[in-house]
């Protein structure tokens, strides 16, 4: 049979057929028909931008974590060097650099370089002021030192109210320390689904903390000061680590070290009070002023290290197991301080060792499984086990209580309170919880699950605790957004409350043959409220909702309330209400604007036992009192572009108001507490923020801003003199109160 | 005859637009420039300038499939519209009115973004919580907002407002300021750790940061070591220093001493008062108990020094 097609025909054919896509791209689009010729725009992926400012006050509050704590100019220098070979030209190296500086106290910088998917290095520099107050006074002199001195003027006194030339030698101390870090990593990969990832870094904090020491004891006799300590730690931490991504296999291995170093052992700070020791004590008469001092021991140096193997293993699309197995070493031996320095002092007990020779091993281990034994249905299960041993050596150690605190001396073995056992505390954690989720609907999930978590303590008045929590969640999406709401309920018990334990371990025996009645340090119906009984409900709930096409809307509130009826004493409950909401507007990019607010009550109920008396159920004596927090915080913020492509606004405000009130309740001391009431505390801050951004070319903008800032605290544990009561030496910090303007202007370029 | 050779040349030019156009549609999948003939706005075309448009890394899979190894398929979206036929969407879209479903978005980030910080994904937090990876990422611009220190923060607080509340309250962790970010302690990608924190416990990602409070001490202070949410709430506080109550009443929780500290304090303890208590003003019990989070002086076994 011949072909219906004759040759020729197939020759117009092929002449026809490629101009039909030329001609259907007439008139019609067709995606794809016709190659791109130019690129798209340039894009700006780096700039630098430069300028200055300048804050009108000193205040360490507004600059309090790394924001400008003077007044006067500051200079402002940012900018990102961010590229990579193009897409499409088979190279692949990539590199950034940035910086941040924002006065000379706050300074950022990274740079990294590397060939994606091959590898990469990076270092960074970190480092900002953390002020705490620039109020503080002090008489001390050789603030930052190991060792502190009285001026030569210092006159003595038994209580803070008579060192007449107190006012006369005190002097300020600016309290902030400065935090610096310095690091970088390394991340290779040498095969397909490998990597290894190497970094570590280097921190110095260095700057003055306010600190105290006590010389005595209390009843009215001359008790402590306050002085600035010297803060000079170096934290030197390293990781190095070997994972695999595979299709259905991952897993991570890895080794961090962490060395804490502090170059300061103690500070010697001279004890200002005349009172001396009694007969009790040989050299008793020598620990007043101006012989007497006390050694305020520091943190000690310590090193961590930790492995760390974690995986996961898909073993059907259905299945998934996880897995994380750690192990810590933690160690401390710095040498010990003497029992007291004051050598004056006969102490003739020798201390049991040199140093602690503290050791902590962490055991932990997490086994985690997930499945989806249908489309609608989840489940995950998950157990946790985590070991805190700490095998620090016991000893019996003869100390010293404070160094103006009358003390038989020699100590006598059975007689004496001060001759105590150090209980190297030890925890054990586990935890089972299981979770089902289940597609209710298409769009709406409901999950139950269930957590229990058991701890085991050593040395403490409770060994064993159990909780049991059951939660639910339903959420659901819709058109418009989606909504969820959650309930919990979690009932905590524990093994017999033995209140006198910790105390029965750190004395000897023959103390507690001879001395019965102080079996306990606390009320025996005390309950430390993270051991004691507790019921847990917590209901929570959340909606987003799209009120029109530009207009949304998020809330959330949350209702959280702990019960620890079981404890006769101690927190009786704590009660947390917290409602959040958001508005976002957004009207085709030229306008933008977000309001919120959030609502936040605290409250906390505790009961009291006023002791003294060996009669420990005399109602007379039942106190209580309740603590209630409430914040509000409020915000707006408006990005207008008021010229297209050249002109953009801002305006931000938000506004923090804080306050604490205490008061009685129901107590039998209501009436003392009611006639003199504590007096609210309340922080409040207002900060509105204006900024302006005009192109002056595509790549150059010039840039301004304005900041003003309204704050008042109001804390009646501040803002009296540097001798407050007359049992303390005080710091005479005040409550910061301002009104600050920033301003700044900065030439901003883009490339 | 001529009615067969008419017939065939009328159908080869009806089935060679079809022809050509499958041939353009699949063609240049290798080639995002042919997406960008419709999608030349700056912020489609900036991904070109990213990590995942990287044609010498064979991860992106953009050498293969251009903008298809994200957006999938997409054959009805690349296709000739017939009549007045509404061009559909690409087969994943990752934002706007046409967005997939959270768990189709995921499904195509996870097929490159397994291990590593998103090993925990299955079964963390927000997966659960059907949240979508653009909920919290943007893909296609340069500096992805949330990777940055000084604006992921109210990325993190559009969903969590409870947690900005929180770190505008008097005390709180320098997030706000830029000084650290929400990742420093969670990875939001799941962890195994509660809250998807990043060290495996509470207190070693507290200890991070403040080792200061690391010890072994010699003498302890148990809820130090147990767990540091005890006393603190990390996120913001009205009290000072993290705390959750105010000192004294925080440490009369838990202490009601035979010796001091169990009185109920009031206004009258405070200096001008009828009995003013170096127990209330300053750092009150801190005022001697200074050393709170442990002591390793021989003496310090009340933690006075």
């Amino acid at each position: 049979m011949a072909f219906p097609v004759p040759p020729r025909w197939l020759i117009l054919l092929g002449l026809v057929l490629p101009a039909i896509p030329a001609r259907a791209q007439d008139g019609s689009f067709e995606l794809g028909a016709t190659p791109v010729v130019t690129m798209p725009p340039p894009l700006y992926t780096s700039y630098f931008e430069t300028g200055i400012g300048y804050q009108d006050i000193n205040s360490f509050h507004i600059g309090r974590y790394g924001g400008p704590i003077e007044r006067g100019p500051l200079a402002i220098f940012r900018g990102t060097f961010d590229g990579r070979d193009a897409w499409d030209s088979g190279g692949a190296r990539t590199w950034n650099a940035a910086v941040d500086v924002f006065g000379f106290d706050t300074i950022s910088a990274r740079v990294r370089y590397g060939t994606q998917g091959r590898w990469r290095a990076g270092a960074f520099y970190d480092g900002f002021t953390r002020a705490y107050t620039n109020f503080a006074r002090t008489p001390f002199n050789g603030s930052g030192d190991s060792v502190l001195t009285l001026p030569s003027n210092w006159v003595s006194s038994n209580t803070s109210a008579g060192f007449s030339a107190l006012a006369q030698n005190l002097h300020p101390l600016d309290l902030k320390v400065d935090w610096r870090t310095v690091g970088g990593d390394i991340v290779v990969n040498p095969r397909e689904g490998y990597e290894i990832r190497m970094s570590a870094s280097h921190r110095d904090r260095e700057g003055l903390r306010g600190q105290n020491l006590a010389f005595g004891h209390e009843m009215n006799t001359a008790v402590g000061v306050f002085f600035a300590q010297p803060v000079d730690y170096q934290t030197d931490q390293a990781s190095a680590s070997l994972a695999f991504t595979g299709d259905r296999l991952q897993w991570s291995a890895s080794y961090h070290l962490s060395i804490f170093t502090n170059d300061i052992t103690s500070v010697r700070v001279p004890n200002p009070y005349n009172r001396a020791l009694g007969g009790l004590w040989p050299g008793g008469a020598l620990s007043a002023f101006p012989n007497a001092f006390g050694d305020y021991g520091l943190p000690p140096s310590s090193i961590a290290h930790q492995a760390l193997l974690s995986g996961a293993y898909i073993v059907s699309p259905k299945l998934r197991v996880t897995a994380r197995v750690s192990y810590m070493v933690q160690k401390q031996d710095e040498d010990f301080l003497p029992y007291t320095a004051m050598t004056q002092l006969s102490v003739p007990e020798p201390l049991p060792r040199t140093s602690l020779d503290g050791k902590v091993y962490k055991a932990h281990v997490v086994l985690g499984v997930t499945a989806r034994p249908s489309p609608i249905v989840d489940v995950s299960a998950g157990y946790t086990f985590d070991d805190r041993d700490n095998r620090s050596p016991i000893d019996l150690y003869s100390y010293v209580a404070n160094e103006a605190q009358d003390q038989a001396r020699p100590l006598v073995p059975g007689a004496s309170r001060y001759i105590r056992y150090n209980l190297p505390h030890s925890f054990a954690f586990q935890q089972a919880k299981a979770d089902v989720g289940v597609r209710v609907a298409a769009r709406t999930r409901l999950t139950l699950s269930y957590t229990g978590d058991f701890r085991a303590r050593k040395y403490q008045q409770v060994s064993d605790t159990s909780e049991h929590t059951f939660r639910a969640k339903l959420l659901t999406t819709f058109t418009a957004g989606s909504a969820w709401v959650a309930y919990a309920y979690a009932s905590r018990s524990g093994s017999v409350y033995d209140d006198a334990l910790p105390w029965d371990l750190s004395h000897t025996e023959s103390y507690l043959n001879a001395s019965p009645f102080n079996q306990s340090i606390e009320h025996p119906l005390l309950r430390k409220f993270n051991m004691a009984d507790r019921k847990r409900n917590e209901a929570k709930g959340g909606v987003t909702f799209e009120l029109t096409p530009a207009l949304m809307l998020d809330a959330t509130g949350v209702y959280a309330e702990d019960d620890y009826k079981n404890s006769p004493l101690g927190l009786q409950r704590s009660e947390t209400v917290q409602l959040d909401g958001n508005l976002s507007y957004a009207l085709a990019k030229k306008l933008t604007a977000t309001a919120f607010y959030s609502f936040e009550r605290i409250k906390f109920d505790l009961t009291g036992y006023l002791m003294g008396t060996v009669n420990l159920s005399n109602p007379a004596q039942n106190w209580s009192a309740a603590n209630r927090d409430i914040i509000h915080t409020a915000g707006a913020k408006v990005d207008w572009d008021a010229i297209e492509q050249i002109l953009k606004v801002g305006v931000g405000y938000y506004v923090s108001d804080g306050g604490s009130r205490i008061s009685a309740i129901g107590s039998n001391f209501a009436t003392i507490m009611n006639t003199a009431p504590l007096p609210d505390v309340r922080d409040v801050t207002h900060n509105v923020n204006l900024t302006g951004d005009y192109k002056v070319r595509a790549d150059t903008t010039l840039r301004i801003g304005y900041t003003f800032q309204h704050h008042t605290t109001n804390d009646w544990q501040y803002g009296y003199s540097a001798a407050p009561v007359p049992q303390l030496l005080g710091s005479g910090i005040t409550s910061p109160r301002y009104s600050a303007h920033l301003v700044w202007l900065s030439a901003r370029y883009d490339f | 005859m001529v009615l067969w050779r008419a017939l065939f040349l009328i159908g080869a030019l009806f089935a060679a637009p079809v022809a050509a156009q499958e041939e353009r549609a699949l063609g240049n999948a290798s080639d995002p420039s042919g997406c960008m003939n419709c999608h030349d706005q700056p912020a489609v075309t900036s991904v070109l300038h990213t990590a995942h448009m990287v044609k010498a890394d064979a991860r992106t899979g953009v050498a293969d499939q251009g903008c298809q190894s994200c957006h999938g398929d997409s054959r009805d979206h690349v296709a000739r519209l017939r009549g007045e036929q509404v061009r559909p969407p690409p087969s994943v879209v990752f934002s706007g009115p046409h967005a997939s479903p959270v768990e189709k978005r995921n499904e195509t980030c996870a097929g490159c973004h397994q291990g590593g910080t998103a090993m925990h994904w299955q079964g963390s937090l927000h997966q659960s919580s059907d949240i979508a990876c653009t909920n919290c990422h943007k893909s296609h611009i340069v500096q992805d907002p949330v990777l940055v220190k000084t604006t992921q923060a109210p990325i993190c607080f559009s969903c969590h407002a409870d947690k900005r509340a929180a770190a505008l309250k008097p005390s709180h962790h320098p997030v706000l300021e830029g000084r650290m970010s929400c990742s420093d302690c969670h990875n939001p990608h799941g962890s195994l750790t509660q809250t998807m924190l990043r060290g495996t416990t509470v207190n070693d990602t507290c200890l991070t940061c403040h080792d200061e409070k690391r010890g072994p001490f010699l003498w302890e202070h148990p809820p130090v070591q147990e767990q540091c949410t005890i006393c603190h709430t990390p996120h913001g506080t009205v009290q000072a220093s993290l705390l959750k109550q105010r000192t004294p009443f925080l440490c009369q929780n838990c202490h009601d001493s035979s010796t001091h500290n169990s009185q109920p304090f009031s206004g009258a303890s405070l200096p001008g008062g009828t009995s003013p208590s170096k127990q209330m003003v300053l750092r009150a019990c801190l005022n001697c108990h200074s050393a709170v989070h442990g002591s390793n002086h021989p003496s310090g076994v009340r933690l006075s020094r």
